[in-house]
């Protein structure tokens, strides 16, 4: 699905290997599970292409297959069939440490749980994808420094994720997810768990900080709100993805 | 750095389970340490006291039971012109008023000493004033100290029937060459020693320091009961008598350390399995499966440190309580020994930090594997989890038995190697582990159905949920049965052992009064065999002599003895027939061999056994294999007559007294000692008072097991606490959708603890078989390699109970805490966790 296709039209791709790195290609992708004995299919041969910059909305019901899409995007889950293609490059050629690889490297997670280590402080766990990318200690306390700032949390550094409100603690979910200015953020349903009005303020943080870094977002919601921030929205249903005018977006 | 901490964090957010980690592997480290610590102490000990005894001297020329004719060295000197020999004549004996303390009498030429031991030619003693004297001795700081005697003081010494009264002309200083380590002794000249020891004319052994170009021409001179041998291969004969005993002290260490590490598995695997959303989610973030793996090792890493440090500091208290415990064993049956500390060096501690931390990582390798195979975030819902653990719990089947196939192969078809016995048993324990998760839904499956037809909603709850839940409690089950096992294998060995050990001095002392002389050189004195013979109580006497001989670097017991048909009936043959050995034994010179001596040599009925005789060296056919405890060793019985002929050696050290009808033997006993001089150090007992005297030397022994023993259980419980309480904790956020639907706290309360005893009660009959295997390998296998006895098979069904009970009562204490915090909690606070 490029902007304006119908996915139902868009022909089956080849990847393009000199695509810029935010560039997210879905080629034909089938997923199915086993469940109590039985197979479900869950995405049927999707394809679509998210472009750099882009902040896609990705609407859905609950098992509908948004958060199945978010994985096999991340590369910690595999197609049955078809390719996810991130930058050019192939995920289903890459071996698990090469998927690891480029996870740390060039993809962001925002969950809807938040999903901060308890263990570390704010600022360690802001601090955690930098560490894995190798960035100097120097590069990395300043990154930390002017995120905390723009997050507003600046005075809660030392603080443990326990200490916060669920508003804090995804502010600093969203600041780990760009501090490393990774090429995809995926958000899966990463105000589903936030009352209107800190659901709002993060989004607009998230949106924020992705355009200043040109990052490609893709959010998985079922929230209309929340799908409204989007530059465009996709709805998921019965395994396909179908281009929506954000205006005329149905009820979930 | 950032990731290493937040595994370091994770310790301290469940501070509890880290502390029982701690406890568990601190507790296992501490028993090894100990347990090391006093083999080597023992041993060091043992060595520096050989030293010091031996000095420079190289070789020794040693001769038979009765020690060497003194004219051996006088031509030694005076044909062969040797100067670097020096005679020695050594023994045992107490001293009146110091009840229960042994001194060794060292009879020393303090003119042929230079060149030896130092303490004899350094000036520490006069030797002018101990030839002058009558009677003058020297003793050690030691030996002064513990009698609260000086220089000047006279010294009253018990041997064999004799009573010495000596002076005390010195003490030799701790400085003065190694005393130290010499512990009691007395030294004195030979002359005063062959008094006081009643060998007149004859010396224990002859010092040489030679080159090995002279031995050949020095071996050619002696007569054929004499030998030279090195010092060193003496002294390892001694130290090696130990070797079993030690090798077993050591693997019952281990074993509380095993236990240490189930603890250790089980404390990482909660870890992981609580953290596996959390690990998802740093998979997620880009963290590859390796460092998770080392992120994981790195806890244990840390856990393993603290504990190591604690459990060193532990061992080094606990050695000294154990040190005289095993020392005292080590008296008991193979070669004295005094150790006033344990100590530990570089290579011991190495040693600790290597075992602790090694068990550590050992332990949770599996769970780092674990921990490292978990996908990315939410892949992983606990019922993925307990599908998995319920079809791993199926494969682990397959698994347990192939190992546990494997194990009983190693005990049953591997050669006679201790090593390979333990291998082989901790293979069985192992296997049998793995077959434990399955084994609990079996049993679960079965108190599920029985409960369906007569027990509440609530009980049937506690039940499912066991094995609901197998991830979390098949490994707690597993443990659990496996430290009870221990218990019960090593409970049934020693009770099988003890029951052994008492049918068979039911059987070997057949006589109603036993006479001995504590020390062996010395004898009894012939006028009281006659006046004992003489009684009219006495029907008929028996004599023995009981000596060791050092054949080929190895020493023997032979025991020599004159004995009536009814006598010898007291022998249980495994081998030959009693009737043809009787005669044989009587009038062949035959002998018949103890059970350890046919096992360690490999000689059984037909054989022929060769031994050095002061008319050179004679062969003695075999005619029978008898059960004997007394010694591990093993020992040569011939008839006293036999022994004359061939060692001339006329001292008899132990008399059994047969009475007429009528008369009991504690009349006889009193009679005896009333008579017998006050002087003399003869231990008359009833058989009755013996039997008991030798069950008490056994208790004895098996006092540092029992310790072991104990230690293990602690630390079976203190795991099984730890993890019961993690499972049970885990739960809240079910519990409190239960409190929310209704259950109030007594039915939590039933539940949480009917769960637990489920637990335990599973474990404690899992526990029986793999428990009565155990026994069965520790007394057919393990025994049998270390010290050649084989021993009746007795499992009481009360200790089989107490373990069962045991399983149960430390699963009931263990869910009390959970019980009650859970039951405490406000439904909605455990709602709001996860």
């Amino acid at each position: 699905m490029t902007r304006g296709d119908e996915p139902e039209v868009a022909a089956r791709r080849s990847p393009s290997p000199d695509a810029p790195r935010g560039r997210v290609e879905l080629l034909g992708v089938w997923k199915s599970y086993l469940e109590g004995g039985r197979r479900r299919t869950v995405l049927r041969g999707i394809d679509a292409v998210f472009e750099p910059g882009e902040f896609v909305a990705v609407l859905g019901r609950s098992g509908s297959g948004k958060s199945t899409l978010l994985n096999l995007i991340a590369g910690i889950d595999m197609a049955d069939d078809g390719d996810v293609v991130i930058g050019g490059t192939t995920l289903s050629a890459l071996g698990e440490s090469a998927r690891t690889r480029l996870r740390r490297r060039h993809l962001g997670f925002v969950f809807q749980f938040f999903q901060l280590i308890p263990t570390l402080t704010v600022g360690e766990n802001i601090g955690l994808p930098l560490e894995l990318v190798g960035l100097a200690r120097d590069d990395a306390e300043r990154r930390i420094e002017a995120l905390l700032e723009r997050v507003g949390l600046a005075d809660r550094r030392g603080s443990f994720p326990d200490a916060l409100s669920g508003g804090e603690q995804q502010r600093v979910a969203v600041a780990r997810a760009i501090v490393h200015r990774p090429a995809v953020i995926l958000a899966d349903e990463p105000t589903g768990n936030l009352d209107s009005r800190a659901g709002a303020s993060v989004l607009s943080l998230l949106r924020e900080l992705t355009l200043e870094v040109g990052s490609t977002v893709v959010m998985a919601t079922h929230s209309r709100a929340a799908a409204r921030q989007a530059d465009r929205v996709a709805l998921i249903e019965d395994g396909q993805l179908r281009a929506m005018d954000a205006r005329a977006l149905p009820a979930l | 750095m950032i990731l290493y901490r937040a595994h370091l964090r994770s310790l301290s957010t469940r501070p509890w389970q880290s502390v029982a980690s701690v406890v568990g592997i601190a507790l296992g480290v501490a028993v090894v340490v100990a347990i090391d610590m006093v083999n080597s102490s023992a041993q060091r000990g043992f060595e520096i006291a050989n030293q010091a005894l031996a000095g420079a001297a190289t070789h020794r020329i040693v001769g038979g039971p009765a020690g060497l004719d003194e004219a051996i060295y006088r031509s030694l000197r005076v044909e062969h012109g040797l100067r670097r020999v020096a005679p020695v004549v050594e023994g045992r004996v107490r001293i009146a008023g110091a009840e229960g303390l042994w001194y060794r009498v060292i009879g020393i030429d303090p003119f042929a000493e230079s060149g030896f031991r130092s303490y004899g030619s350094n000036g520490a003693l006069d030797p002018v004033d101990l030839l002058r004297v009558p009677d003058s001795v020297y003793l050690t700081t030691d030996g002064a100290r513990q009698l609260g005697t000086r220089a000047g003081d006279a010294l009253d010494v018990l041997s064999g029937a004799r009573r010495l009264r000596l002076e005390v002309i010195g003490v030799l200083e701790s400085g003065a060459g190694g005393t130290g380590a010499l512990g009691r002794v007395i030294v004195c000249d030979i002359a005063t020693a062959q008094a006081i020891l009643g060998m007149r004319g004859r010396l224990s052994h002859i010092d040489l320091t030679s080159d090995s170009s002279e031995i050949g021409a020095i071996e050619a001179s002696l007569p054929p009961v004499a030998t030279v041998v090195t010092v060193q291969s003496s002294a390892t004969a001694r130290s090696r008598m130990s070797e079993a005993f030690e090798i077993n002290l050591t693997a019952l260490s281990l074993l509380a350390l095993v236990i240490g590490m189930f603890l250790i598995y089980n404390t990482m695997t909660f870890s992981v399995v609580r953290r596996r959303e959390q690990i998802g989610v740093l998979r997620t973030l880009g963290v590859t499966r390796a460092e998770v793996f080392r992120g994981v090792l790195f806890e244990a890493f840390v856990i393993g440190c603290v504990a190591t440090a604690t459990g060193i500091v532990g061992g080094a208290v606990l050695a000294q309580g154990l040190l005289k415990i095993v020392t005292r064993t080590l008296n008991d049956l193979y070669f004295e020994v005094e150790v006033a500390r344990a100590t530990v060096g570089p290579v011991g501690l190495a040693k600790a930090v290597a075992i602790g931390i090694a068990a550590t990582l050992a332990a949770a390798g599996l769970p780092a594997l674990e921990a490292m195979r978990a996908p990315p975030r939410g892949l992983l819902s606990r019922s993925i989890l307990e599908r998995r653990a319920r079809t791993v719990s199926r494969f682990a089947v397959a698994f347990g038995l192939v190992v546990v196939g494997a194990g009983t192969a190693v005990l049953t078809l591997s050669p006679d190697e201790l090593l390979l016995g333990f291998l082989g048993l901790f293979l069985l324990m192992f296997g049998y582990a793995a077959l434990v998760p399955f084994a609990t839904t079996l049993l679960m499956a079965g108190a599920g159905a029985l409960a369906r037809r007569t027990a509440g909603i609530v009980t049937r709850m506690a039940i499912g949920s066991v094995s609901a839940a197998l991830s979390r409690t098949g490994l707690a089950v597993a443990a659990l049965a496996v430290a009870l096992s221990a218990t019960v294998g090593v409970g049934v060995m020693i009770g099988s052992f003890r029951l052994s050990v008492e049918r068979w001095l039911h059987s070997y002392l057949r006589a109603d009064v036993y006479i001995s002389v504590a020390a062996e050189s010395s004898g009894v004195d012939s006028r009281l065999v006659e006046r004992v013979r003489a009684l009219p109580a006495v029907a008929s006497v028996g004599m023995g002599r009981r000596v060791r001989l050092e054949e080929q670097g190895r020493l023997l017991e032979l025991f020599a003895l004159d004995v009536d048909r009814r006598g010898f009936a007291g022998f249980q043959f495994t081998e030959g027939d009693p009737d043809r050995a009787w005669v044989a034994f009587r009038d062949e010179a035959a002998v018949i061999v103890s059970e350890p001596f046919a096992y360690r040599r490999g000689v059984g009925v037909g054989d022929e056994i060769t031994l050095r005789t002061v008319v050179g060296e004679r062969s003695f056919p075999v005619q029978g294999v008898y059960r004997d405890y007394g010694s591990d060793q093993g020992v040569i019985t011939m008839s006293r007559d036999t022994y004359l002929e061939h060692w001339q050696d006329p001292v008899i050290s132990a008399l059994s007294l047969y009475l007429v009808d009528g008369a009991t033997p504690e009349e006889v006993t009193d009679q005896l000692l009333a008579e017998s001089e006050a002087s003399a150090d003869l231990r008359i007992a009833s058989v009755g008072a013996l039997r008991e005297a030798s069950l008490t030397v056994f208790d004895r022994t098996f006092t540092v097991t029992t310790v072991l023993r104990v230690i293990a259980i602690v630390v079976a419980a203190v795991g099984i606490l730890a993890a019961l309480m993690a499972i049970q904790l885990e739960r809240s956020r079910e519990f409190s959708v239960l409190r929310v639907l209704g259950f109030g706290p007594a039915q939590l309360w039933k539940m949480i603890l009917g769960e637990t005893a489920m637990m335990g009660l599973t474990a404690g009959l899992l526990a029986l078989p793999l428990g009565v295997a155990t026994a069965f390998a520790l007394v057919h296998v393990i025994n049998r390699r270390s010290f050649g006895w084989a021993m009746d098979f007795i499992a009481e069904p009360g200790l089989l109970l107490e373990a069962v009970a045991l399983g149960l009562g430390a699963a009931l204490v263990a869910g009390v805490y959970p019980a009650y915090r859970l039951t405490r909690a406000a439904p909605a606070a455990g709602l709001r966790e996860e």
